[in-house]
């Protein structure tokens, strides 16, 4: 299986459909919030303490990259951080997940904005064509999907999935089918039984899915416990007029917290319920499945008490983040993109990261224009 | 002076799999070059394939080259994921001489001619012969029965040709033939980079030499092109561009404004554009 598969989702509801005309697939792409598109992969030796920065690695989702124009590489994006919290990166010891904003224009997809996610701490991810070492030992578990509709049987997991990424698609069943794909993140203590799940929501409807592991566990899913009988959750979904992504993280007492929501041409109400995001990134509170997509500040109050998706929230700051049009606002703290290590227009010494490509082969005369 | 472009768009299709589409920096940067070029220099053209042929006169963009587009054909066997500017050399035999070949990501400034008075080959700069750039030749799989001709002295540095101006048809016959001949030949199929410039622009200078005919260089060093006020070169910034959407816009937006400052019948037609229309200002 080619690397890119391995960390394969579904993305068919970035294609434009077939009634959908060009300015209407430009207008619903535009309005949707980032989503998981990969995983940055963060070692040592591409650590480079003067610039406080990674030049990261990058596993795409070969589906969604394929989709772009251009695809994404995987080498040449960087991303900032102190030495600490870098130390505190490595230390994970696994990839972190990249999450993309996509424009359309024309009907051609392209990516916006990139940023990396280690729970509450987001970090721009930017091109500047710094070379980097690929990354050793990477390891992917086997990807499982359901082979055709939403499976009937609830299977769980055989144990706790511990310190684990793992992520999955789901289907609702009955009145409406989203399919969708998320995310989750079970953090060190907790326990949380996996296993592809089906989960009651309501009396017409459920959710069912199957998972593969994110990076380094075994396969598995999750089995979601739920604190409130409208409790669920989702990640990608297409129902009705309403698609969009999301992630969520799960945190012990089956509360839930989403990293983005996202929906687009959600026009209200279906079937008597709604996707009602209330999730949490970093310490702000966000909503989202509304019309359009967004990502703004909501006061608990806001939400809407019958929605499936319910969560704790509370307010607070966040730090850097730099999507907009429903994604993060600004960040806290800024960081000065690096064009392209200066001292590698001449080729002399060494250079950031071991670049040995010629830097000064990245243009001249651009302050002419 | 006469001035010519190529778009063959073969290599795009066959890295990214779809049509042929311009990216937005690529397409303001060429409408600002042809524009420069128009005002300080001379007669442009644009030899292009069937696809950027089409691309062009969909957008009434044909008409911003003074001497019109001429269709471009490349030869059969050559690797356009490989000899991604082949398409050039292929323009450069049809152009009557003198002309000046200019890459679309590059925009001249001022008038160039009074320093080519007397000239027979001119290109932008030097390089050096850095060895992970231009390989050991021996290294190249070529086919069986190719051989580098004798008469080429490998010590002599390349020149880039994002500007290329030539008077003289011999030696652009030789330059065309040998560097056709050598990627006809070559075997290389993975390697993207090296195969193509030592094709394009290290057997240029070697061809001049065997013929005695000297190479002038706008900059003899690459460390003066920091300096220089005449020439942009996206070059491999061209990248950052590709693939970081802040960079790409800021800089389309500089195109813009200065394309509506100092060429404002340009700035309409770009203005006019789908794709530019965002960065209208």
């Amino acid at each position: 299986m080619k690397e890119e598969e391995k960390v394969a989702r579904r993305f068919d509801w970035l294609d434009r459909a077939e009634a959908e005309t060009v300015p209407a697939y430009d207008k619903r792409i535009n309005e949707l919030s980032a989503f998981h598109a990969g995983y940055a992969f963060l070692t040592r030796e591409n650590y480079c303490e003067e610039f406080s920065a990674f030049a990261v690695y990058v596993l795409w989702n070969g589906e969604c990259n394929k989709k772009l124009t251009p695809p994404l590489p995987s080498g040449g994006f960087m991303m900032h951080c102190g030495r600490d919290e870098a130390e505190e990166l490595l230390a994970l010891g696994h990839g972190l997940p990249i999450f993309i904003k996509l424009y359309s224009k024309l009907g051609m997809l392209h990516a916006e904005e990139l940023a990396v996610a280690d729970g509450e701490r987001i970090y721009d991810l930017y091109f500047n064509g710094c070379e980097c070492i690929t990354p050793q030992g990477l390891c992917f578990s086997d990807r499982k999907d359901p082979s055709g509709p939403a499976e009937e049987e609830k299977r769980r997991s055989s144990g706790p999935l511990r310190g684990s990424y793992f992520s999955g698609s789901f289907f609702r069943g009955r009145s409406s089918y989203p399919g969708g794909s998320f995310f989750h993140r079970a953090y060190p203590g907790s326990s949380y039984p996996g296993g592809s799940y089906r989960t009651a929501l309501s009396a017409g409807s459920y959710v069912t899915g199957s998972y593969v592991t994110g990076s380094f566990s075994g396969y598995g899913g999750t089995y979601v416990s739920y604190g409130g009988s409208y409790q669920a959750q989702g990640g990608s979904y297409r129902a009705g007029g309403l698609s969009g992504s999301y992630l969520s993280w799960l945190f012990g007492g089956g509360s839930y917290r989403y990293l983005y929501g996202a929906g687009s041409g959600f026009s209200g109400i279906f079937g008597g319920s709604y996707f009602a995001g209330s999730f949490r990134f970093g310490r702000w509170i966000f909503g989202s499945f509304s019309q359009g997509s967004y990502l703004g500040y909501q006061s608990y109050g806001s939400f809407h008490r019958s929605s499936f998706f319910t969560g704790s929230y509370y307010a607070g700051s966040y730090q850097r983040g730099s999507f907009t049009r429903g994604g993060f606002s600004e960040p806290l703290q800024e960081s000065e993109l690096l064009p392209y290590p200066e001292e590698n227009f001449y080729n002399a010494g060494p250079s950031v990261f071991g670049v040995r490509r010629l830097s000064w082969e990245l243009g001249y005369g651009l302050d002419l224009i | 002076m006469n001035g010519f472009y190529s778009l063959w768009t073969a290599p795009s299709a066959a890295e990214a799999g779809k049509g042929f589409a311009m990216a937005d920096h690529d397409l303001v940067c060429l409408l600002l070059s042809v524009a420069c070029w128009e005002r300080y220099n001379g007669k442009s053209r644009l030899y292009a394939d069937e696809a950027a042929t089409k691309y062009f006169l969909e957008r009434d963009l044909d008409r911003i080259f003074s001497r019109g587009l001429e269709a471009l054909s490349v030869p059969k066997g050559i690797d356009p994921k490989v000899f991604w500017a082949a398409g050039k050399l292929c323009a450069l035999s049809m152009e009557d001489l003198p002309s000046a070949m200019i890459d679309t990501d590059l925009i001249v400034w001022q008038g160039i001619g009074k320093q080519l008075k007397g000239t027979s080959l001119a290109v932008i700069h030097r390089e050096e012969l850095n060895p992970e750039i231009y390989p050991d030749p021996g290294l190249f799989r070529m086919a069986k029965g190719y051989h580098f001709p004798k008469s080429w002295d490998f010590n002599i540095r390349p020149a880039n040709t994002a500007l290329l101006f030539m008077r003289d048809e011999v030696l652009r016959d030789a330059y065309v033939s040998e560097s056709l001949r050598f990627m006809q030949n070559c075997e290389e199929h993975e390697d993207m980079l090296c195969p193509m410039v030592f094709a394009e622009q290290r057997i240029l200078p070697m061809v001049a030499g065997s013929l005695g005919i000297n190479t002038f260089a706008f900059c003899e060093r690459i460390e003066h092109l920091r300096e220089q006020k005449m020439f942009t070169h996206l070059w491999g910034h061209k990248n950052v561009f590709k693939y970081n959407r802040d960079e790409q816009k800021a800089f389309v937006r500089r195109c813009m404004l200065r394309m509506r400052r100092d060429f404002p019948e340009m700035y309409e037609r770009a203005a006019a554009l789908a794709e530019l229309r965002e960065y209208t200002c």
